[in-house]
């Protein structure tokens, strides 16, 4: 696995934190969609950015 | 509504798509690859609608409108923790099951465990297990069918022949052109379930929340927007839903199917867009329902609910979105089992067998595995979410053997059988018999089973030969799809 892919599974685990955390100690006592919803609607859109952004770098050549 | 409105409806829907799979009929050529691959030239806009279309299923308006229902935000949650996830494997594992099936030549994931670990036995085995995962995986999808067109019609159309429907539309399409009749009218059927939600949701917002939707629901259930899922839940439904698309066959051959690079990369980010916005759009529906037919008793009915209050042509729109959701789920498991029975079954029990007999036995076993998941369906088990993530979470027993066989050569066939077996039948007992030893759910127990064993049982035996190059040759597949094309 290269530095690149690694950088997804380091993101992944992040990721993956973060969505059993903020559940339990900030969503709970949020019952406004800017709460909950809004945090778990904005995590899939930066994740879509990251790897957009990634596949664009780290697949460049094959891309051509 | 009277029957025959949806009886007409569903004609129309399936002579459109009947075209479809017509034109794809036309250009079907010969052999296992073509038919059940399209011959490895699927491109980016209609690989990342069929894997959106595979991936979901009538559980997302039926099941998962029904878990926000009675759960609240968490659902959400847990959706977007599956999507998130899924999108970040994809973008490591696909490139690698896509350039192995191009060196290697497999049709299955079955067929790469057995070959990566050199051991038939567990193409066979993982094949069976595939099998009797998907069986309460395909019910889920004519449970939802059943369900809606009994509550549609009033019961004019009773519910083992809503569930029986959808399989025959399903089995049409997969059954005489393949993956390329799959692949293509799982396009339309994504576009359907994008156009009906969205009418849905201007309906919605339109009529029953003229003062604003976001505000009145946090104003009459804010109980319904605060995270009340314990953890253990949390844990035990996230697991399986994490690994998801690696691990259930009709999503990762889908892997397979892939023209090229570009290809991969419009799969992948087309799935997250496609995925986003229906999740947003069905939690909403769940959330709306709360406020529109409060204190329904099974969560379930939730949709079916909603749908008849709507006005009838809209309705059936929803409806026909949500059997389009269920028959492209449905026609890719037939496709992938039938491939699976042929190559990782037939094949290895006589391996001088022809490639139109491989073909021939792998669609005999097709109306028998329907039969058997429309008997399940009829049994109407538990909450449609619940069987959903049973199945997912059975499949958990062979996420070390596919990690191992990507990421690790040590990884060796005796610890993918050892470890396999065991784990699925405890994952099974643990969720027939309710167990939840320490709080925690079934698929946790299977995963920490076949992870140890396997991990053990590797260092006690000797890994096979070819560990070294599969590993390397999918770890280098940059460079070796340059090679390729070159």
């Amino acid at each position: 696995m290269k530095g690149s892919e690694l950088q997804l599974v380091w993101v992944l685990v992040a990721v993956i934190i973060l969505t059993f955390i903020v559940p339990f100690t900030v969503l709970k006592y949020t019952p406004t969609f800017s709460g909950g919803f809004a945090f778990f609607s904005l995590v899939p859109v930066a994740t879509i950015i990251y790897i957009a952004i990634y596949v664009a770098k780290s697949w460049k050549e094959l891309l051509k | 509504m009277s029957p025959v409105w949806i009886y007409l409806a569903i004609a129309i829907w399936f002579a459109f798509g009947l075209i479809i799979s017509w034109q794809a009929r036309k250009r079907l050529g010969k052999g296992i690859v073509e038919y059940f691959l399209a011959n490895r030239r699927i491109g980016s806009i209609i690989g990342a609608f069929t894997l959106s279309a595979t991936v979901y299923s009538a559980f997302m308006m039926i099941g998962l409108v029904g878990l926000v229902y009675s759960s609240g935000i968490g659902a959400f949650g847990f959706e977007i923790v599956f999507l998130v996830a899924s999108l970040l494997l994809l973008a490591l594992f696909i490139p690698r099951f896509w350039i192995a099936g191009k060196k290697y030549g497999y049709v299955t994931p079955a067929e790469l465990l057995g070959d990566r670990y050199e051991n038939r036995a567990i193409s066979v085995i993982v094949a069976i297990i595939f099998i009797i995962t998907l069986i309460p995986y395909t019910a889920v999808q004519l449970m939802g069918a059943g369900f809606l067109t009994e509550t549609l019609s009033g019961g004019g159309i009773p519910y083992w022949l809503g569930s029986l429907i959808l399989p025959i539309i399903a089995l049409v399409y997969a059954w005489w052109a393949g993956m390329r009749s799959v692949a293509w009218t799982d396009a339309l059927q994504g576009i359907i379930m994008l156009i009906g939600s969205l009418a849905l949701l201007g309906f919605i917002w339109v009529v029953f929340f003229p003062e604003g939707m976001f505000s009145t629901i946090a104003a009459s259930s804010p109980e319904k927007l605060k995270f009340t899922w314990g953890f253990n839940m949390w844990l035990g439904l996230c697991l399986p839903w994490i690994f998801f698309m690696l691990l259930i066959p009709q999503v990762s051959q889908r892997f397979f199917i892939l023209r090229d690079v570009r290809s991969i990369r419009g799969m992948i980010i087309g799935f997250g867009i496609f995925g986003l916005i229906y999740t947003v759009l069905v939690s909403i529906f769940g959330l709306a329902a709360v406020n529109i037919v409060p204190g329904l008793e099974k969560a379930d009915s939730a949709m079916p609910a909603l749908l008849s209050l709507v006005p009838a042509a809209l309705a059936l729109t929803i409806a026909i979105s949500i059997f389009a959701a269920s028959v492209s789920t449905i026609n890719s498991i037939v496709l992938s089992l039938s491939s699976i029975a042929g190559r990782d079954i037939y094949r290895v029990l006589s391996p001088k067998i022809s490639e139109d007999r491989e073909l021939f036995w792998g669609k005999l076993l097709i109306p028998v595995m329907f039969l058997i998941a429309w008997g399940v369906a009829q049994l109407k088990l538990g909450m449609i979410s619940i069987l959903s993530t049973m199945s997912s979470g059975a499949l958990l027993s062979i996420l070390p053997a596919l990690l191992g066989a990507f990421f690790w050569k040590r990884g060796t066939a005796a610890a993918v059988i050892s470890s396999s077996i065991p784990s699925v039948i405890v994952t099974g007992w643990f969720y027939m018999a309710g167990l939840k030893p320490l709080g925690l759910w079934p698929p946790v127990w299977g995963l920490i089973i076949s992870t140890v064993i396997y991990i053990v049982v590797s260092y006690l035996t000797k890994p096979p030969e070819k560990a070294s190059e599969f590993v390397d040759y999918t770890n280098n597949w940059q460079a070796n799809a340059r090679a390729m094309t070159e």
